[in-house]
């Protein structure tokens, strides 16, 4: 066979396969990009998810308790205790009132509710 | 290619291109035609709609206290579709429901079978209304039981008043269907309600929420806080001594209104007989009556406050200016009208101090109709208050040409005219803020959510109504009222000086006329006089008492006395007059002489 009559040598054509690899990385990598993104955005929010749930969570527990104070401070929790005499107090008379006299502008002086004098 | 072979690749591809017309055809329908209603069932298997609740407003006395408030309940629901062991799950949460098990099961077998039957989920609610409590006791119970699913719980919200029956009728309630019923709860509905939200959440095959595809959402919006004027220490001690009274005299209803005179802010305001807020089904419409302003009552002698005044602002007669009582009995009209004690020649300061009807009738005759009609107008009777609460009504004051010509002797006693308790304590509040009458407030501020103020209630000054020199003089009358000469000397504070008006009106008889022997006794006075802290009114219906001993002097003048010397003792009001005690312990020796040391 004539040798003029052979074909070319099969070339690799750089550029073009260049092109090609970097498209297929590309397109390889926009994926996996894609992917992780997606998984990212997942995970993200699962942890929106819990930590929503741990606030929800805190402010139940807060509402919880402020109801409790509210209770327990109430005017009617407070009466019911003083009728059990839980705080152990005694009620007050008009004789044992010693007031500051805050309208004085010397200062402190007591003055007592009675006008019986002290014993001295 | 023969024919035979042409023929058989047309038909393949005529078959073929039906086919895929046929599946074009098919897609079209379900993507574009059916769009909306495909969507739909996906939504309903992965998408569910999420409520997000909005706070409702607190309700809070004037110390920032809570008066309203709420607490999370739940409903507790089966889902048909989930069940998997009816027996199993009654068995484990009917305890929990205190419900009986058997009972529960033969529920929960009927939501089964209806799901089976309906081949559609049925959820039905089990029970309304559980606390948490119980929401986590069964949350724990179930939790990762593939053997007790098909429970679940929606949350809802209940209203709960820590002070029970102490201020009910003002503060009002909510009832089960969470509508405002009564009082602030109800007045102030626009502000206190929150504007719920909802969200859509997508979820996976485990059910799980994809955050991701959770759309942009408006946060809810949490009710404003009300803030209230009045004083809950104040409010215990008010309701407690009328509770007193009410065990002493049994009274059909009571009621008592404490006011600021000098800027109107309602500090006290109660009704007999009253309910808790927290238990409103328990109750009847009676118990439920803001009876300060709802209720109409002949204000009897406290309403002799409106002609004496007038009669000194228009220099009709002076405090000094003598007035002959007839010794008690004085025709009028054709009609005889009654002292309850004959009485001589008494200056107008005595008709006030003695509560005479017939001096007061006189002075209004001088006084003439018309301009006596114009200061009951001017003092606030007849109109509303406009108070912030909801069924105020404005009493009954009959206009100048409808009065009959005995009217004019019966009006300025507190007959044939008709006022609620908050319009009386309101005018006298004018005789002790130098003749200026104020608008009653009941609420001082509202508060977004953040506590930023959204609306501040300041004082209203409505107008003047006598001047500062007749409101002293009527003052100095109404001092005498308490003295120890006076018609309520019972309502005397010791160390103070306690100005006011008993009243003593005969109960109107439905079928006309007045009712023998039962009376509406009420007292509004105000204290320290001469720089009043606050007025008061005690208004006592129909008290059980011995035959003519019920007036207001002898009945709700005590009340007031006991409510003011206790308002004094928490207001730390120092006592203008010596105070004598009953029995004065022994001073302390450290405290004697660290007094000595001062000098």
């Amino acid at each position: 066979m004539n040798s003029n009559r052979r074909g070319p040598a099969p070339s690799i054509r750089i550029a073009s396969f260049c092109k090609v690899i970097i498209a297929a990385v590309f397109i390889a990598s926009a994926g996996i990009s894609y992917v992780y993104l997606k998984n990212q955005l997942k995970l993200s929010g699962d942890k929106q998810i819990e930590l929503e749930r741990q606030l929800a969570e805190v402010r139940k527990d807060n509402e919880r308790m402020q109801l409790q104070i509210d209770s327990l401070t109430s005017l009617a929790a407070i009466k019911k205790k003083l009728a059990q005499n839980s705080f152990g107090l005694v009620p007050i008379t008009t004789d044992q009132v010693v007031r500051l006299n805050q309208d004085d502008p010397n200062g402190d002086d007591l003055r007592v509710v009675s006008n019986r004098p002290f014993r001295k | 290619m023969n024919r035979n072979e042409q023929a058989r690749a047309a038909i393949i591809c005529f078959a073929l291109v039906g086919v895929f017309s046929l599946f074009s055809v098919r897609l079209i329908y379900l993507q574009v035609l059916q769009h909306d209603v495909y969507v739909e069932l996906a939504a309903e298997k992965h998408v569910h709609k999420q409520l997000i609740y909005a706070r409702r407003g607190v309700i809070r006395g004037s110390r920032g206290e809570p008066l309203a408030e709420n607490r999370r309940i739940y409903d507790v629901a089966a889902d048909g579709s989930h069940i998997r062991n009816p027996t199993a799950l009654a068995q484990a949460i009917a305890g929990q429901l205190e419900m009986d098990p058997a009972e529960l099961e033969a529920k929960l077998k009927a939501i089964v079978a209806k799901t089976i039957a309906d081949k559609k989920a049925e959820s039905k609610v089990l029970k309304k209304g559980v606390s948490e409590e119980v929401f986590e006791n069964i949350s724990k119970i179930t939790k990762g039981q593939r053997q007790l699913a098909g429970i679940y719980f929606d949350l809802n919200f209940e209203r709960v008043y820590p002070n029970g029956n102490l201020l009910a009728q003002v503060i009002g309630f909510m009832d089960a269907g969470h509508d405002p019923r009564l009082g602030i709860e109800r007045s102030m509905q626009d502000f206190l309600k929150g504007t719920n939200v909802f969200r859509f959440l997508e979820e996976d095959q485990k059910g799980h929420e994809l955050v991701q595809y959770r759309g942009l959402e408006t946060p809810a919006k949490d009710g404003c806080d009300v803030r209230l004027t009045i004083d809950m220490q104040l409010q215990n001690i008010v309701e407690s001594e009328l509770d007193a009274a009410c065990l002493e005299y049994k009274p059909k209803m009571a009621a008592a209104v404490m006011i600021r005179p000098q800027t109107g802010e309602i500090l006290a305001m109660a009704s007999r007989p009253t309910f808790d807020c927290n238990d409103p089904r328990s109750s009847t419409p009676d118990q439920q009556k803001n009876r300060p302003i709802v209720d109409m009552v002949e204000p009897g002698s406290t309403f002799k406050i409106v002609v004496t005044s007038a009669a000194v602002e228009e220099k009709v007669a002076t405090p000094e200016t003598k007035i002959y009582c007839e010794n008690g009995a004085y025709a009028y009209a054709g009609h005889i009208l009654h002292d309850a004690h004959p009485m001589g020649m008494l200056t107008l300061h005595q008709v006030l101090a003695h509560s005479s009807n017939i001096g007061a009738a006189k002075l209004a005759i001088q006084l003439g109709k018309d301009r006596f009609y114009q200061y009951i107008r001017r003092y606030g009777f007849g109109e509303t208050t406009g108070i912030s609460l909801p069924g105020e009504i404005p009493g009954l004051v009959n206009p100048p040409y409808r009065w009959s010509e005995l009217d004019i002797t019966r009006v300025p006693m507190g007959q044939s005219v008709a006022v609620t308790p908050l319009q009386l304590v309101t005018a006298m509040s004018a005789v002790a803020n130098g003749g200026i009458l104020m608008k009653p407030i009941l609420i001082s501020e509202i508060d977004d959510a953040d506590g930023r103020p959204v609306v501040t209630y300041s004082p209203v000054q409505v107008r003047r109504v006598i001047s500062t020199d007749t409101s002293r003089k009527i003052v100095s009358a109404l001092k005498d009222v308490v003295s120890r000469d006076g018609t309520a000397k019972d309502a005397a504070v010791p160390g103070f000086a306690v100005a006011g008006k008993t009243g003593t009106a005969q109960k109107i008889d439905p079928r006309g006329g007045y009712l023998e022997g039962r009376y509406v006794v009420s007292f509004v006075g105000f204290m320290p006089a001469d720089d009043p802290k606050f007025s008061l009114l005690v208004v006592i219906d129909d008290p059980e008492m011995k035959e003519g001993k019920a007036f207001g002097g002898t009945v709700a003048a005590p009340v007031f006395a006991r409510i003011a010397k206790r308002v004094a003792d928490y207001l730390g009001l120092q006592p203008a007059n010596p105070v004598e005690p009953p029995g004065l312990l022994e001073t302390p020796k450290k405290l004697t002489s660290t007094l000595a040391g001062r000098g």
